[in-house]
């Protein structure tokens, strides 16, 4: 434990070097811009920074790339509580109350509350990634193929069930992430599966156009579709100090938020939504006065605020020690470590420990920044909403046809961007979350590599999946899972053809 | 009037041998660029990076180095041989620029006669390792032990139709024995797992174990070289262990379109041997147990040629496919 925190420490060394404060800086204050601006979310701007990530060194970028992420559920907060839109899925519950302070007059107390609260959950987190990690890490040292195999598929199985929207788009997703995922050389045999002859598609698809043509592309597609409606609150913001009874009230909630969050966010499919969402009840259900939710509550702020901080953090370490992403944009963070030829896993913690433990100090000074960049500076992004959008989207087109191009020089990948673009608008178009195709083209073919290494080693044995403690808990918990899902699923028809 | 007449002489004599160097030596007029097929960060991109800086300051103009990926690397490598061949384009290919003929389908360029060798940069053997308590603790002990129990013990590579494939399916012929090819996506994760004894051993190249052998967690059991690495020189090559005809190698080598004028071929050679020789470079990989070659251009191509017959009939009798 002990050297957890002198690796902590270290890790503090490696990001209060100046290159790394001011990607950090910069991380939050995009971070910020975009959680601020409804539209363009966390994944959508990570996609398209990817490519420019590939110039930077691994630490540099991998800090910059978490503080676009954390930064943008402080920003999100802004829009939620000023405008009753939620900037980021991660901010609808803070509509809820935060709306309802702003317009009895208390816009500053809610900011201030939301932005103090993630403070405080974001310090406190960044201890619990550093006791976890350690522990996870070492765990994961033992694990052979099957072992990871079997957590593969419960990560994937995981993706399913937390995802929003129906079971059955989540699933179509998935298979249409596991296929897509398919093309290209296999590991195992060297056949080139689905490439149609064509020696762009031999390596696959590149991750980076996939997310860029799904998330960013189709983003701005969507918007441009959909008439601009904004109405930011007049008057006031007034003091931002929270007065003495808001910290009485918020401290124990944003506790407990941070609490919540930080196991959410270490869940497979968990994240800072699922986070902000359960603080969000746990409130509800532990107050004396639950009918006073919706009404400018201060502690349906606070904990939400600090669950979907805490959470954006912590959900870095299933990626960083065992290398499954559990959510979209922890998927985007394995792209931008894969493009620095960084495998995530447990090795990350061993042989790039200055990356490692540079990125989890650098959410100190992360969240310490984006408190001073949201507080005084609100005045700045409040203005910012006042611009139309239309004026964002030519630029930001361009910038990413320059970055799909520019990480393997071809322009084939511009064409699949631009491809999965309409795909991707199309499937917002239908309500399927593209969260779990993502996941899949990701999981998949480590899942596909891994089922077939260890039906190698135990030459074609397949109760090797069983035979083996860990594998067999993992598979069991998947198992589990999809019962109870199903389970649910049944009940809520026989409840539907019952009120039929 | 004897001043001009010198005056006169002087300027033809200097005209007569800036001719004379023009007419020897090519001098390029702007820069040239450098294709790299894999993506950057690997070995070939790291010794690319590393060249380019020097031979840009020998030859006047800068090197611009171009990572082109795709394809296993086909990519880029069409789009060096698909360049115009005068010398503005040079790229940089891997040991699988060989093998590559007999193992993918309609490749579109042929490695003996499209392409312009220039020199052999380096080349580096492969080793043998396993895990420090696998019972076999020699290359002795393998063979017999697996000849005991054929088809059960299983062996890792860096993938499929790479050098440590290659060189555990040479060995199996040599040898008359048989092992399981478990194939990793890159030499990191299999020597992972030969660390952690999920797998009992594996061939991968010498640089990239050479660390994990020093720290004792994976032990040599030979290397694939024509003669003992210098950075483990306790370790038998396989032809010592009696296994011949299994000496595999990993290597880059700078090559140009074909048809390249062989002025161009001449100067950038020249200055290609002369930065490689440089001893920052060879020192440095020297002691990463890489080998710097820089060969002639003949003998370079002569190597290509020999190397396309050699596995074409490797992978027929070994009967690799990624088909």
């Amino acid at each position: 434990m002990m050297d957890s925190f002198s690796n902590l420490f270290n890790g503090l060394s490696v990001a209060l070097q100046v290159q790394n404060i001011l990607y950090c800086f910069g991380g939050a204050l995009i971070g910020t811009l975009i959680g601020v601006l409804p539209g363009l979310g966390p994944v959508a701007t990570i996609a398209i920074l990817l490519p420019v990530t590939f110039y930077l060194p691994p630490v540099a970028a991998l800090v910059m790339l978490a503080g676009i992420y954390y930064g943008a559920q402080y920003g999100g907060s802004t829009t939620a509580i000023l405008v009753n839109l939620p900037g980021e899925s991660s901010s609808i519950v803070t509509c809820l109350d935060g709306y309802q302070m702003a317009r009895s007059g208390r816009a500053g107390p809610a900011l201030g509350i939301a932005a103090l609260s993630s403070l405080y959950a974001g310090v406190i987190t960044v201890f619990v990634m550093t006791i976890f990690a350690t522990g996870l890490s070492e765990m994961a040292m033992h694990f052979g193929a099957a072992e990871y195999f079997s957590l593969m598929v419960l990560g994937l199985v995981a993706a399913v069930i937390m995802a929003q929207g129906s079971v059955i788009s989540a699933l179509a997703m998935v298979f249409l992430g596991l296929l897509l995922s398919l093309i290209g050389t296999d590991v195992s045999s060297g056949v080139q599966r689905m490439t149609f002859g064509m020696f762009d598609l031999s390596d696959g698809i590149d991750f980076v156009p996939l997310a860029m043509g799904l998330f960013a592309v189709a983003e701005i597609i969507k918007n441009l579709a959909e008439p601009e409606d904004r109405i930011v609150l007049k008057g006031k913001i007034g003091r931002l100090l929270p007065n003495w009874d808001d910290v009485r009230r918020s401290a124990p909630a944003a506790t407990r938020g941070t609490i919540l969050g930080s196991f959410l966010g270490l869940l497979p499919g968990g994240g800072p939504t699922l986070g902000s969402f359960a603080a969000y009840t746990l409130e509800k259900r532990l107050s004396k006065t639950p009918e006073k939710f919706g009404t400018g509550m201060v502690e349906g702020v606070a904990g939400p605020e600090a669950a979907n901080n805490s959470s954006a953090q912590t959900s870095f370490i299933p990626l960083l020690t065992l290398g499954i992403p559990s959510n979209p944009t922890m998927a985007m963070m394995a792209g931008a470590m894969l493009i620095h030829g960084i495998q995530p896993g447990p090795d990350v913690m061993t042989k790039n420990p200055d990356i490692f433990w540079g990125l989890i100090a650098s959410m100190l000074l992360g969240n310490v920044m984006l408190v001073i960049i949201n507080l005084p500076l609100i005045g700045v992004w409040v203005s910012l909403l006042k611009i139309p959008y239309r004026l964002f989207y030519p630029a930001i087109l361009v910038f990413c046809c320059i970055g799909a191009y520019s990480v393997n020089s071809n322009p084939f990948d511009i064409v699949v961007m631009i491809v999965f673009g309409f795909v991707g608008y199309a499937f917002m178009k239908w309500k399927a979350e593209p969260a779990p195709l993502i996941l899949a083209f990701i999981l998949g073919p480590l899942i596909e590599e891994y089922f077939r290494r260890a039906m190698l080693l135990s030459q074609g044995n397949p109760t090797t999946f069983i035979s083996r403690p860990i594998s067999f808990s993992l598979l069991l918990v998947s198992a589990a899972l999809i019962g109870f899902t199903l389970l649910s699923f049944f009940r809520r028809m026989q409840r539907k053809e019952a009120s039929a | 009037m004897l001043n001009i007449g010198v005056k006169c002489l002087a300027i033809c004599l200097a005209m007569g041998v800036s001719y004379a160097a023009m007419a020897d030596e090519w001098v390029p007029d702007k820069p040239i660029k450098l294709i790299v097929p894999y993506p950057a960060g690997g070995t070939s991109d790291m010794i690319a990076r590393l060249i380019a800086p020097d031979l840009g300051a020998a030859l006047g103009q800068p090197i611009v180095v171009e990572n082109k990926t795709g394809g296993g690397g086909v990519s880029g490598t069409e789009a060096i041989i698909g360049a115009d061949a005068n010398g503005y384009t040079i790229g940089i290919v891997a040991s699988s620029f060989a093998s590559s003929v007999h193992l993918v389908p309609n490749l579109p360029f042929d490695p003996i006669n499209d392409a312009q060798p220039l020199t052999m940069v380096t080349r580096v053997g492969v080793a043998l390792i396993a895990n420090p308590d696998f019972e076999a603790k020699t290359i002795g002990d393998l063979l017999a032990m697996a000849k005991a129990e054929p088809g059960t013990l299983a062996y890792g590579s860096a993938g499929n139709g790479l050098s440590g494939h290659f060189a555990g399916e040479a060995m199996k012929l040599s040898a008359g024995i048989d092992l399981i090819h478990v194939p990793y996506r890159g030499g990191a994760p299999g020597l992972n797992d030969v660390i952690a004894g999920q797998i009992p051993m594996m061939f991968n190249v010498i640089s990239s174990v050479l660390t994990s052998v020093q720290a004792g967690k994976v032990r040599p059991l030979a290397v694939t070289s024509a003669t003992r690495s210098a950075v483990m020189p306790d370790v038998p090559t396989l032809a010592e262990a009696g296994i011949l005809d299994a000496e595999i190698y990993e290597w880059y080598g700078l090559i140009a379109p074909a048809g390249l004028p062989s002025e161009a071929t001449a100067r950038l050679h020249a200055e290609l041997v002369k930065v490689l020789q440089k001893p920052e470079f060879s020192d440095r990989l020297a002691d990463l147990g890489i080998e710097v070659v820089a060969n002639a251009p003949e003998e370079f191509g002569a190597f290509i040629a020999s190397e396309v017959d050699r596995f074409g009939a490797l992978i027929k009798s070994a009967n690799i496919t990624l088909e």
